[in-house]
């Protein structure tokens, strides 16, 4: 029945789909590329081969994200000889962007921030608000998520890369 | 309806083909708002009731596919039209190279002075496209092409419900990675209504063609920027044309511990005399799908959030001085400063009647004379961490406003000028309890030729987190202002948050809400107090 409203509607395109989908590669684990704010381009499978990844959405007008960044900071210093890493997704507004370079340098946030000024990361991820957090493992999947920032949070999180990190080794 | 079936059954199709494979990785976040209670307006209480409920559905598929789409249930909304059914849906494709996506769409060119769309639900601003957006990227440039249709519903103004059909395309130069040179070109045909259908005032068309120009220089400590936007407009119904442009740049310097960052704005788009400027519906005007940078502060102390100014995208020239410095690692300083005026005065002749504009030679500036309609910013902020997660934030802001009565031969000015200490203190007494205090106060002045008000405006909350679940919040605000809306001096909330695992926030909130201008991105709008019973339930899963 799909098959016979398939065909009447658009079988040219179902057909193109098909033979698009034949010659494409499969690819499981979700990775994306994204610019940081050296303009550097980086991609997420990058970071995950080498260890679990903590990708942070986070805005300078939002206060629990800084404060967030803050304990994020002293995690990335703590465990990144280990393999992990943080990738931080700005999402603040094109009138903003020149500002988040001042910002991550005044904080000697030494791990990579990426801009995302449209959300498009965000969106892609699902994110309805920040600061919005996953956890990548080393095969590309999510572990973990965390929305919002309460003091104390970092606890459950240091956990769970706790947990990856000796999985890992 | 058609759209949204074909894309239902080349989404099944997808969805069926790999549902054994388990190669599908969905997503979903949902957002259930629902409000009973009152708005206020002076002495006029007028029940309202809403119930929104959304939910965001991303269905990843292999071979880089990705689908998905937005079920709205808003019935009875909160502000603009009821809604049920599917508001939003796409198919995308994107590989390392290729970008590819139909259906729903936000995009972003340069800084957005020709293209900027963009969503917000708590403004009800949205100016997705539904259209398809294509984009390229290699190692020395990025291309992109897109085509579609904008509709933007304005809940505050019912009149402005605009279609725009829209075509663009931008190509960035990257010869070398600290080295961008970019341009871009939108074309677009729009329909922008003058009156409401009972009035019988004929829309009118528009043509309008928006070519962009920019530079980014990016440097290990060093940044610069420049936009150049150029619009022109053809008003069709009236055999009219009309040009205006706008300008951006930014310069940053990154030092050990410290960054500053100097942006200018001159946005000449539609300048008009006092009468085209305040007519908010002509169609000269910069077209709602073009958002450029405020070259403001955003903030989040609550009464800074309150704007006195609102950014006048057609007519505005301003500076910015942002700048960030830690003392040392637990203690940052930010200081911020804005200033901005109206290109040129427009002077009343001696019929009462006509304008005549003065021209000024300097008009790349802004200019602090009262027929500038000048506003300043001055903004401090200390942060200092005393333990990981125990912080205290102090901060100083002084803003103040000139509005010329351009209409009156006697130049007679009303300048507010608002005077805020906001005070913030995080503690975490352990794992199971952290408590926030909030203090902000606000000296307002409002002069008035010889006739000067003053007031003030106080705001205290306080929130109890416990269990790093539970969030208990009352909120207390004041004022001695004897104007408000809401004829009220003062306002009470509270509120409960609920964190269940990691993906859901439960939130209920009881109380009065003040209300009142709320700008974000640049956008306006007015949000009418209400008093009443609020819950929300976020989920992420």
């Amino acid at each position: 029945m799909e098959v016979v409203m398939l065909k009447s509607i658009w079988p040219k395109k179902v057909f193109i789909f098909l033979i698009a989908q034949s010659f494409l590669a499969a690819q499981d684990k979700a990775d994306f590329s994204i610019q940081t704010t050296d303009n550097k381009e980086i991609k997420l499978s990058e970071l995950y081969n080498k260890g679990p990844v903590l990708v942070n959405f986070w805005a300078l007008w939002c206060e629990p994200c800084k404060a967030e960044m803050k304990v994020l900071k002293n995690l990335y210093e703590k465990y990144q000889e280990k393999g992990f890493t943080i990738l931080g997704i700005n999402e603040d507004s094109p009138k903003s962007v020149s500002k988040v370079r001042a910002y991550v340098s005044s904080q000697k946030i030494n791990f990579p921030v990426a801009l995302d000024p449209n959300s498009q990361y965000l969106q892609k991820f699902n994110g309805q608000s920040i600061p919005y957090s996953l956890l990548v493992d080393r095969n590309g999947e999510i572990v973990y998520k965390s929305v919002g920032y309460l003091p104390g949070d970092e606890i459950k999180l240091e956990k769970e890369i706790q947990k990856l990190l000796s999985a890992t080794q | 309806v058609i759209l949204n079936k074909i894309f239902f059954l080349i989404a099944m199709f997808f969805i069926n083909q790999n549902i054994f494979a388990q190669s599908i990785v969905p997503s979903v976040s949902n957002l259930l708002r629902y409000g009973d209670g009152d708005r206020i307006f002076g002495n006029i209480k007028v029940e309202q009731k809403y119930f929104e409920n959304l939910t965001d559905v991303r269905i990843s598929l292999p071979q880089s596919l990705l689908v998905g789409f937005r079920l709205l249930y808003d019935d009875p909304p909160e502000t603009g039209e009821s809604f049920r059914g599917i508001s939003r849906r796409f198919i995308e494709y994107n590989s390392d190279d290729l970008y590819l996506r139909a259906g729903n769409s936000s995009i972003l060119y340069s800084r957005g002075l020709a293209l900027n769309l963009f969503e917000n639900r708590g403004l009800a601003y949205d100016t997705w496209l539904d259209g398809v957006i294509l984009k390229y990227n290699s190692e020395f440039y990025k291309a992109s092409i897109l085509g579609g249709r904008i509709d933007l519903r304005d809940s505050v103004n019912v009149v402005r419900n605009e279609t725009y059909k829209i075509r663009g395309w931008n190509l960035e130069l990257a010869p070398f990675n600290e080295i961008a040179i970019g341009a871009a070109y939108i074309y677009t045909e729009g329909i922008i209504p003058q009156g409401d259908e009972v009035s019988g005032i004929p829309s009118k068309n528009i043509k309008a063609e928006i070519p962009e120009l920019y530079l980014d220089i990016n440097l290990s400590n060093f940044s610069f920027y420049l936009d150049w936007s150029r619009k022109w407009t053809n008003v069709i119904s009236d055999r009219m044309t009309s040009t205006g442009w706008g300008l951006y740049s930014s310069v940053s310097y990154l030092g050990e511990g410290f960054g500053v960052t100097f942006d200018y704005k001159n946005y000449s788009f539609d300048i008009l005399n006092p009468y085209g400027r305040y007519d908010f519906s002509r169609a000269t005007r910069m077209l709602p799908f073009q958002n450029p940078p405020i070259v403001q502060k955003e903030h989040s102390y609550t009464l800074l959030t309150r704007p006195l100014h609102e950014v006048n995208f057609n007519d505005e020239v301003g500076l910015q001085l942002d700048a960030f410095y830690s003392l040392n690692e637990n203690t940052t300083l930010n200081f911020n400063t804005s200033f901005s005026s109206i290109h040129s005065r427009y002077q009343l002749n001696e019929d009462g009647f006509t304008f005549s504009k003065i021209e000024r030679n300097d008009d790349f500036i802004p200019f602090f004379k009262k027929e500038f309609f000048p506003y300043y910013e001055i903004f401090l902020e200390g942060e200092h961490y005393y333990n990981l997660s125990s912080a205290v934030r102090l901060a100083i802001a002084l803003r103040e406003k000139t509005f010329f009565n351009e209409f009156s031969l006697n130049k007679s000015s009303t300048v507010t000028s608002s005077f805020i200490i906001p005070l913030q203190i995080q503690h975490l007494f352990s794992e199971n309890y952290t408590i926030t205090f909030q203090t902000e106060h606000e000296w307002v002045n409002e002069k008035f030729e010889i006739d000067e008000k003053k007031f003030f405006n106080h705001l205290i909350t306080l929130t109890n987190s416990f269990f790093l679940r539970l969030t208990a919040t009352l909120r207390f605000e004041y004022t001695t202002s004897e104007i408000d809306v809401s004829d009220r001096k003062n306002w009470v909330s509270g509120e409960l948050g609920y964190r269940l695992g990691q993906s859901h926030v439960i939130t209920a909130s009881y109380g009065q809400e003040r209300g009142g201008l709320i700008c974000s991105n640049g956008v306006c709008k007015y949000i009418q107090p209400f008093e009443g019973f609020r819950l929300s339930i976020l989920s992420q899963i």
